[in-house]
């Protein structure tokens, strides 16, 4: 019985191991590519490419960039969802929540580009309206040094998602546990903090994940609006990789192995934080 | 006489111009337990919602100990409310789950507690303290629940249907339980239930309620002497005639020839035959009344058969708001 049970699950798995096929060879060639240095197994490039202050520098910037755009999305994301989510429930809501889904990113990035750029349509209305004297003192916010029009391209993306992710949270959820904390003596704050909170951090925090290692490793949308200099980490390792001759393109694949494992070790980490509660919670359904 | 512990003063609820229930009066003792019975969607959980704060009444005055609580919001209220769901905290353990309301009650960490293990104990589960709610029963759960409201000492205790989501047996043993442990504490209690045996036995008084108090009084009293038609049939035994009279079904006589008697006497059809505590029961329907009823005879009936029901006319009772009129 025992082992049918176990080939019936090998069974399940193996359109995932034949979709994973692709991905996983070209991480292992990556892997491979980057450990062999004139044609024996070394950590020589790994070395050369810690001691490059360009690429410690792009990785700290694509990593702040990262992180505001994950949190700010996370935050208005969560915001809308326990404020709407009886509203988005309904299907007007609903598709107007997944159709921004439907446009690829770098849809968005033009997007934002035709609204935010010194020549775009805000900075047209702002000074036909008075409210600026010249086109040019519109603030510069794409392809800008500080990655807000990057920045700006990732929340309007990705808010939609968080939305997506929590609103089956806030539809299912028991809604008595807040009336519970009230009768018991508690605030608003507790009844944030113990009715709703635990819920929702998990998916809260499983979609940080995943925006998390979208970002930091996405290449269309620095491609469109980042500025030349700081380069996010993508657009310097595809630099590397399509350098005049291919001296740096091991370079590139210990730079794409290095942000792999960083994603990896954040995900497992978060994982393992929450793992005990979200098992907890999943109990206590009934 | 002492001044009551919890006072209704005329107290109305509203959604939008439709009317819950109007001008309701009402008042607990110290101590008290009242059962509040009635079919669903007849308002009962709005009037505890009300009572707790959760929803505001729309007019009206809540009296505890004399100081006015009608404004005060829920979390300042000394009532606390035991919900249908036992609604503990999946991801807290059951002493943290039964200390979790003394947080609010400025009480030190180190008091918390011991005063959670005291409760655990008094409600009988001792030991399982560093349990996850989990792990517990479905009658253990509601256990601790009511342990975690008993915690913060309310002035008031509203149960809304808690053995609603166990087992008949259960149910059983868990009312005769919460029974003995809120007397034993001298607890005030509203107790809201559908199910009039409950009611009868958890309450030392009990109201029927249908937008508002039919009938308020001891359980024996509401039982054998209902003062509205709709009493007599939801929580008493009793058949009723008209809008004046009724008679207790354990009166009716039931007889296959015609008894020659004009008064109180109707034709019947056989529906179907039960039984109960080792007697058969026959329901059947009452063409002239409208009505169906179910009667106590050792008569052999088969389903369809036509039958006499008879009721002495000492026995046909007035129902009891019409005789103070009178």
């Amino acid at each position: 019985m025992k082992s049918s049970g176990t080939t019936k699950i090998w069974l399940l798995l193996l359109p995932v191991f034949l979709f994973l096929l692709l991905p996983a060879y070209g991480l292992f060639s990556a892997l491979w590519s980057s450990l062999i240095h004139q044609g024996s197994l070394s950590l020589q490039t790994y070395q050369e490419l810690f001691q490059k202050e360009t690429f410690w520098s792009s990785l700290f910037y694509s990593l702040r960039i990262t992180f505001i755009a994950t949190g700010v999305s996370l935050v208005i994301g969560l915001l809308l969802t326990r404020t709407f989510y009886p509203v988005i429930n309904r299907l007007p809501g609903k598709l107007s929540v997944w159709l921004p889904m439907l446009f690829p990113h770098f849809v968005w990035g033009y997007i934002v580009l035709l609204l935010f750029e010194q020549s775009g349509l805000f900075s047209y209305m702002f000074h036909h309206l008075g409210i600026i004297e010249s086109r040019e003192s519109f603030p510069i916010l794409t392809n800008d040094q500080n990655g807000i029009g990057m920045i700006l391209t990732y929340i309007g993306k990705e808010v939609p998602f968080v939305v997506l992710m929590l609103l089956p949270v806030y539809v299912q959820k028991n809604h008595q546990y807040k009336d519970l904390v009230r009768t018991l003596g508690g605030g608003r704050w507790a009844a944030f903090k113990d009715a709703e909170w635990p819920w929702v951090s998990p998916i809260l925090l499983e979609s940080g994940v995943i925006l998390f290692a979208f970002i930091l490793s996405a290449y269309e949308v620095p491609y469109l609006l980042g500025a030349t200099f700081p380069e996010m980490i993508s657009i310097l390792t595809y630099d590397w990789f399509y350098a005049g001759d291919w001296s740096e393109r091991p370079l590139a694949f210990a730079a794409m192995i290095s942000t792999s494992i960083l994603i990896g070790i954040v995900s497992w980490g978060l994982y393992a934080i929450t793992n005990r509660k979200r098992w907890l919670l999943t109990k206590g359904k009934r | 006489m002492t001044t009551p512990c919890i006072q209704l003063h005329q107290v109305s609820k509203f959604f939008q111009s439709d009317p819950v229930f109007q001008n309701l009066d009402l008042s607990l003792e110290k101590g008290e337990i009242m059962s509040i019975v009635g079919p669903s969607g007849s308002g009962k959980t709005t009037l505890l919602r009300c009572l707790a704060g959760l929803e505001p009444f729309t007019e009206g005055r809540l009296l505890i100990n004399e100081k006015d609580l009608t404004g005060t919001e829920t979390n300042k209220r000394p009532i606390s409310l035991v919900f249908q769901q036992p609604l503990l905290f999946p991801h807290m353990t059951i002493l943290e789950n039964v200390a979790y309301g003394l947080a609010f009650q400025n009480i030190k960490k180190k008091e918390r507690h011991p005063k959670a293990r005291e409760l655990i104990q008094q409600v009988g589960l001792k030991g399982y303290e560093r349990s996850y709610p989990h792990e517990m029963s479905g009658g253990q759960q509601q256990r601790i629940s009511l342990a975690r409201s008993l915690a913060i000492q309310p002035k008031l205790l509203l149960l809304d249907e808690p053995f609603s989501s166990l087992d008949v047996q259960l149910r059983i043993e868990m009312r005769t339980w919460v029974r003995d442990l809120l007397k034993e504490k001298q607890i005030t209690a509203l107790f809201i239930t559908h199910d009039r045996e409950e009611a009868m036995y958890m309450g030392d008084r009990v109201g029927i309620f249908h937008g508002g108090f039919q009938q308020i009084g001891e359980p024996d009293e509401v039982y054998q002497f209902p003062s509205t038609p709709f009493v007599a049939e939801f929580f008493g035994d009793h058949m009723v005639i008209d809008e004046h009279h009724y008679v207790p079904v354990q009166s009716l006589i039931v007889t296959t020839q015609d008894p020659n008697t004009s008064q109180y006497c109707w034709e019947g059809i056989v529906k179907n035959s039960i039984f109960y505590h080792g007697n058969r029961f026959y329901q059947m329907s009452l063409p002239s009344l409208e009505r169906n009823v179910t009667v106590a005879s050792a008569l052999e009936l088969k389903t369809g058969d036509n039958v006499y029901v008879t009721a002495y006319p000492e026995r046909v009772n007035s129902f009891t708001n019409l005789k103070s009129k009178e």
